[in-house]
């Protein structure tokens, strides 16, 4: 592992077993199927793609938050193995092990009303993965939420009130402010500007973009919503039924898509000129059921470009430019259209 | 503070829930308030009616019926609280543990509570009171199984609810043990329903009581309780029916009080029922009026 990488994840599987009936089990929903990501140490990456391509739950199985049910998942851990830089995979580590890690990975959610206890306070809520962590005594600690709360653009004055008294933006800063707790490394920011307003949304991405350059983190940031992926990313990865079909820088990525799917997604992003003579591509179909995914290429029911060969082989990631991998058959025949600056 | 200005709203509420509070300060206060001595006997002075001195009368040993029921709503509030206690301080953490934690643990325990579901709540108890035997600890023992189920079971369904919630995610990442969680956000966030389902099990524990101690499976004499007297009293029906009305009065504006008290609170602590009893209460009565 390259020494400016700060996690690697390699062969991540989660599996669902579905059940039907009282003894027979059935098949399983293959939620993230196979995906392998190299995340560099101060970069933010995005994992996007359409809702129930498994992008949350890869989020949630780094973090395990969901145990994964297959793959590696290193990093670069200070807090496990005294101050010197340890490589740890935390798909196996130990529930204490694991508790020390928590210190360094945390995660932003996306619904800001059902991430915070509406019975707790402010300061509570925010002081509670000190609390949990036992890091510092309970005077420290309200310093410690006071200095957090002002980092996050609120005052030392909303401490003591409780979630149903703020806006939907500012519950997400309150719990940026708890993932920030911590002073933690890597943040999964789960969809975290979603359910906000469109205002609201880019006060929020700034706040994350000031915390990045300030705190030195690393994002892995889970978004549907492109417009704001372009702007925040420095890599993008286009997730589509539990696998990662394209990975590239992001101006790669956005300008000179690889993969049918990244083009048809890009081709849904509005642009801001009523003269832009661009087609609108619509996919035909829904996704595929996880469970029993077609065989060839998954995408391929879906694909305009697609061929005999794409019905019977599984395309392999590779490298389809500088900086840039997508798993397609065709790579070298189709041009595909992107997004280009203005 | 919220919840108890949206109960003082509801004017029937507070009504049976002033009545609730007067049993318990009576309860607390029995000896102190008794006009007469519940034990002194008087032989000379047996199955008095009603009258000035004794305003219940007197049962066949001369005692002051009065007085026994008021020392009898001690009794009874003892033993409905310690026995729902029993029932929540058991009850609740297993059914929080096994809503959070499912799996092996959760399914074998809600089969367990299906089993003691099926049979009547009379039947259990008087099972286990055969078995202990009859006594007041016997009724607590009997009363406080026979309800556990319904405690498990609700503080399961609360524990299935928030167990989802993105805060409790939260506190896993952050690195909280799963008694931390069940504690400090699981227990916070149901501690609605069940404080309601504690009020409206109230009623059940007394008549549970009350029925057990009738029978001659719970207290025994010369202890007074409701139910133990109107036993007594059961014998003398013809020549002093005047004896049932002190602990039948008792006995039933107890449990309408606790019901009513129940239903407010519920009320009060669910926003989206509010004032709902009253509206059903209304339009029957205006409707009757309308077909007279």
């Amino acid at each position: 592992m390259q020494p400016d990488v700060l996690l690697q994840v390699t062969g991540l599987r989660k599996h669902f077993p579905t059940r039907s009936g009282l003894f027979h089990t059935g098949s399983a929903v293959k939620a993230v199927d196979g995906v392998d990501l190299t995340i560099k140490a101060g970069e933010t990456i995005s994992l996007v793609g359409e809702s129930g391509c498994g992008k949350s739950t890869t989020g949630r199985s780094i973090l395990r938050l969901i145990e994964p049910s297959e793959g590696e998942i290193l990093f670069r851990s200070r807090a496990i193995g005294g101050s010197s830089e340890t490589l740890v995979n935390v798909a196996t580590l130990s529930s204490s092990q694991m508790k020390l890690l928590r210190r360094e990975m945390q995660i932003i959610f996306q619904d800001p009303y059902s991430s915070l206890d509406p019975r707790m306070n402010v300061a509570d809520i925010v002081g509670e993965p000190l609390r949990i962590q036992g890091v510092l005594t309970r005077a420290e600690r309200r310093d410690r939420v006071i200095h957090l709360l002002e980092a996050v653009g609120l005052g030392g004055d909303h401490a003591k009130r409780f979630p149903h008294e703020f806006s939907g933006g500012q519950r997400q800063r309150i719990g940026i402010a708890r993932a920030l707790a911590l002073t933690p490394r890597f943040i999964v920011a789960d969809e975290p500007v979603s359910a906000l307003d469109v205002s609201i949304q880019a006060q929020v991405v700034n706040l994350l973009q000031d915390l990045q350059a300030e705190m030195g983190l690393t994002y892995l940031f889970i978004a549907h919503d492109l417009s704001v992926v372009r702007h925040i990313s420095n890599r993008v990865a286009v997730m589509y039924l539990g696998r990662i079909v394209e990975i590239g820088s992001s101006k790669a990525v956005f300008s000179r898509p690889q993969h049918p799917y990244t083009e048809a997604l890009l081709s849904a992003v509005p642009i801001p000129d009523p003269d832009s003579a661009r087609a609108r591509i619509r996919l035909h179909g829904d996704v595929p059921n996880p469970s029993a995914p077609p065989p060839g290429c998954p995408f391929h029911p879906r694909c305009s470009y697609a061929t005999a060969q794409c019905r019977e082989q599984v395309p392999a990631l590779r490298d389809a430019g500088p900086d840039q991998q997508a798993s397609c058959h065709r790579i070298e025949e189709l041009t595909l259209a992107g997004i280009n600056d203005h | 503070m919220e919840i108890l200005r949206r109960y003082a709203c509801d004017r029937v509420g507070l009504f049976f829930g002033i009545i609730l509070l007067g049993f318990y300060a009576v309860a607390i206060t029995a000896q102190w308030i008794t006009p007469v001595d519940p034990f002194e006997t008087n032989l000379s002075e047996g199955l008095q009616p009603p009258s000035a001195a004794h305003w219940f009368g007197t049962d066949q040993f001369g005692r002051d019926t009065f007085s026994r029921v008021i020392l009898a709503t001690q009794v009874t509030a003892k033993i409905t609280t310690v026995s729902l206690l029993f029932s929540l301080l058991i009850g609740v953490p297993i059914g929080m543990m096994v809503g959070y934690l499912g799996g092996i643990a959760d399914a074998v325990v809600m089969r367990l509570t299906d089993m003691l579901l099926i049979f009547p709540t009379i039947m259990i108890a008087i099972i286990i009171v055969v078995v202990v035997g009859p006594s007041q600890n016997g009724v607590i023992i009997a009363l406080g199984l026979s309800q556990l189920p319904n405690f498990i079971r609700i503080a399961r369904s609360a524990a299935l609810s928030v167990r989802r919630e993105l805060y409790v995610e939260a506190a896993v990442a952050a690195g909280a043990s799963w008694p931390d969680i069940l504690l400090r956000h699981i227990l916070h966030n149901i501690s609605g329903p069940i404080i309601v389902k504690s009020t409206l099990a109230l009623p059940g524990f007394v008549i549970g009581a009350s029925s057990l101690s009738y029978l001659g499976l719970g207290v025994q004499p010369p202890t007074p309780e409701w139910g133990q007297m109107l036993h007594e009293a059961k014998d003398f029906l013809t020549n002093a029916p005047y004896l049932i009305v002190g602990p039948a009065i008792a006995l039933s504006l107890f449990v309408l009080a606790a019901n009513m008290a129940g239903d407010s609170l519920n009320e009060s602590l669910d926003p989206k029922l509010k004032g709902r009893r009253i509206k059903r209460i209304v339009p029957r009565l205006t409707g009757r009026i309308a077909t007279s």
